[in-house]
């Protein structure tokens, strides 16, 4: 396997299943169902030292299966993971050394102690310790603007604030790579979009640091990852910059409005089902559809015009995650029907 | 050592916080001590020829049992249970993501909870000298502490494994009730094992409580220096080290297979 000189972190065919149902007692009387199920299978990621790296997918794709094994809590059953340069299936010390973890769950922190306890459990962790750690501990909160408020306990704090103490304790040590796992799950769209200004503007430019994040959220990942790995049932289908994989993977969206008595000709120029009906107003209906590309829409107009359709607006929409997704999952899913037909 | 007084300065902070539950839990073993002073007195004169190798007096006899009863449940039952809760919050794993090793983990997290059965303890003992007749020979603490944490030490061997347990399949399968029941009834915690029936009297000395508890009601109640209970001592020593090093193998390896199975936190 090699690895780019740039490269802060490499995964190579890494490959994963768990048990499918747990229970000792349905594993002993050998229930049916109970074998194994594939969460990853030969994946390959590389990111580059410095950059914002996003692992995306739906829930149940194998993102957070794949940051345990980067942190070295989950052993897979085969292939490599290289951190900093070291093996961390080899020398899992060492890499616990140069990543830190904040997770997507804040019942991890202790609730019942102050935020500076929480942080300064983590420093001592990693081998600070006097005053040198005491010193990290408020610059760590300050950084995540938690400094007036560290005495407090962390049972008291809104969930943003929690999150904001995840990072404060991931960063106490200045790891020169992060890990985060759906960084802004539980928090307000308003507490999201500053978390999110401050993982892009201090914790990457400022701090220089590198950081692989887990999302399923659109705004997280237009805004932050530099690049992008789709996962799709545990398989990685793309990796690049998410403008390139709306491009390659979506496809292009347009919305048309154009008058209601058109409307079973132009489902079936554009390929929608004609099963259902959209609402009229003022006469008019909208529609959506998707084309393989925005080179498409004159022929797609076109086609529209001579079929009768009086067209009122055409334009592109914003491909959304969610189309990405499912655009990069269809292949899997006629795989799928192929097989079960 | 710095990650484990860490670990256990976070884990007893937080405990400090319940400051009810503390409160209720030491009036307890003060209202506690009430019926046993009483049952105690009733069955003096039955036990007094039973228990004269070790106690003059049945109600002391019962308190050592009692602190011994104290260190063996808190060996058994912490790290299981504490184990269980941190898988369910996720604090398991995050702590594992650091260069933390379990050993510091499980001896981190394992300092309050003695330290509490020591004040516990303590509590009982000037209880049963302030009412007791026959007399605690303080200035030998040191010598009762330390075979108290002998078999505290021996005991965690099963708490290790139960904590293994925990790990592999999220249940102790009722090891730590088992052992602690089994040690109290066999090891001479509330009556000597001359009073077993004869089927289960010889497994007594199977049991590291028996040994324990005769050198600690030796030191305590008869005021015997630690070079007088020598073969208990060792006896003792041989079981701390044997529980230790098993459960630490068993806990190492349970680890290992968690993070293969992926069970070192909720799904």
């Amino acid at each position: 396997m090699s690895t780019r000189t740039g490269d802060a972190i490499t995964v190579h065919d890494v490959t994963k299943s768990f048990r499918a149902d747990r229970s000792l007692w349905r594993r002993l009387r050998r229930v049916p169902g109970t074998a194994s199920r594939a969460v990853l299978d030969k994946v390959c990621v590389s990111v580059t030292r410095g950059e914002i790296f996003g692992l995306v997918g739906a829930n149940g794709a194998g993102k957070t299966t794949l940051l345990k094994i980067l942190s070295t809590v989950l052993i897979p059953e085969c292939g490599s993971v290289m951190i900093d340069g070291i093996d961390g299936l080899a020398d899992p010390a060492q890499v616990r050394r140069r990543l830190a973890v904040v997770p997507a769950d804040e019942r991890a922190l202790f609730w019942r102690v102050s935020a500076t306890e929480n942080v300064r459990l983590f420093a001592s962790l990693y081998g600070l310790m006097g005053r040198e750690r005491d010193d990290a501990v408020a610059r760590a909160l300050e950084l995540v603007g938690l400094g007036d408020v560290g005495r407090q306990h962390v049972g008291s704090f809104s969930s943003g604030m929690r999150q904001r103490t995840l990072i404060a304790r991931a960063l106490v040590t200045r790891p020169p790579i992060l890990i985060m796992d759906e960084p802004t799950r539980s928090l307000d769209p308003v507490t999201a979009r500053e978390l999110r200004r401050f993982i892009r503007d201090v914790l990457c430019t400022q701090l220089g640091a590198t950081i692989l994040l887990a999302t399923h959220s659109t705004e997280e990942a237009m805004q932050l990852c530099d690049r992008a790995a789709l996962l799709v049932r545990g398989r990685v289908v793309a990796t690049d910059t998410l403008s390139n994989l709306q491009h390659s993977i979506g496809g292009a969206r347009v919305r048309v409005r154009i008058d209601a008595f058109s409307e079973a000709r132009a489902r079936a120029l554009l390929h929608l089902p004609t099963t259902t009906t959209t609402p009229t107003v003022d006469g008019m209906i909208t529609l959506e559809a998707r084309l393989p590309d925005i080179a498409h829409a004159p022929v797609v107009v076109e086609a529209l015009v001579r079929a009768g359709v009086r067209i009122a607006e055409f334009g592109p929409v914003p491909l959304t995650l969610a189309d990405l997704l499912d655009a990069a999952a269809a292949p899997a899913r006629a795989k799928d029907d192929e097989h079960h037909a | 050592m710095h990650r484990m007084l860490a670990v256990a300065r976070a884990y007893s902070l937080s405990m400090f916080t319940y400051r009810t539950r503390t409160l209720v839990s030491l009036l307890s073993v003060l209202l506690a001590v009430i019926p046993v002073y009483f049952i105690a007195g009733a069955l003096q004169p039955l036990a007094a020829g039973a228990i004269a190798s070790e106690s003059t007096e049945y109600f002391t006899y019962l308190i050592v049992g009692s602190v011994a009863a104290f260190v063996i449940t808190e060996a058994v039952s912490a790290i299981p249970s504490l184990i269980n809760g941190y898988i369910t919050s996720g604090t398991l794993e995050q702590l594992l993501t650091t260069p933390l090793r379990w050993p510091a983990l499980v001896g981190g997290l394992s300092v309050y909870g003695f330290c509490w059965v020591a004040v516990r303890a303590l509590v009982l003992l000037v209880t049963a000298w302030i009412w007791a007749t026959s007399t605690i020979a303080w200035p030998r603490m040191l010598e009762f502490t330390i075979i108290m944490a002998l078999l505290g030490t021996a005991f965690i061997g099963v708490g290790l494994i139960a904590g293994a347990l925990v790990l592999l399949v999220r249940s102790t399968l009722f090891v730590p009730p088992a052992v602690s029941t089994l040690a109290a009834l066999l090891g001479t915690v509330y009556f000597p094992s001359s009073v077993l029936p004869p089927a289960f009297a010889p497994y007594a000395a199977f049991v590291p409580t028996t040994d324990a508890l005769r050198a600690a009601r030796q030191i305590l109640l008869r005021n015997q220096p630690l070079s007088a209970v020598m073969p208990e001592l060792l006896a003792l020593c041989a079981w701390a080290a044997g529980g230790l090093l098993i459960g630490s193998l068993v806990f190492h390896m349970a680890l290992q297979h968690a993070r293969r199975a992926g069970t070192l936190t909720q799904y």
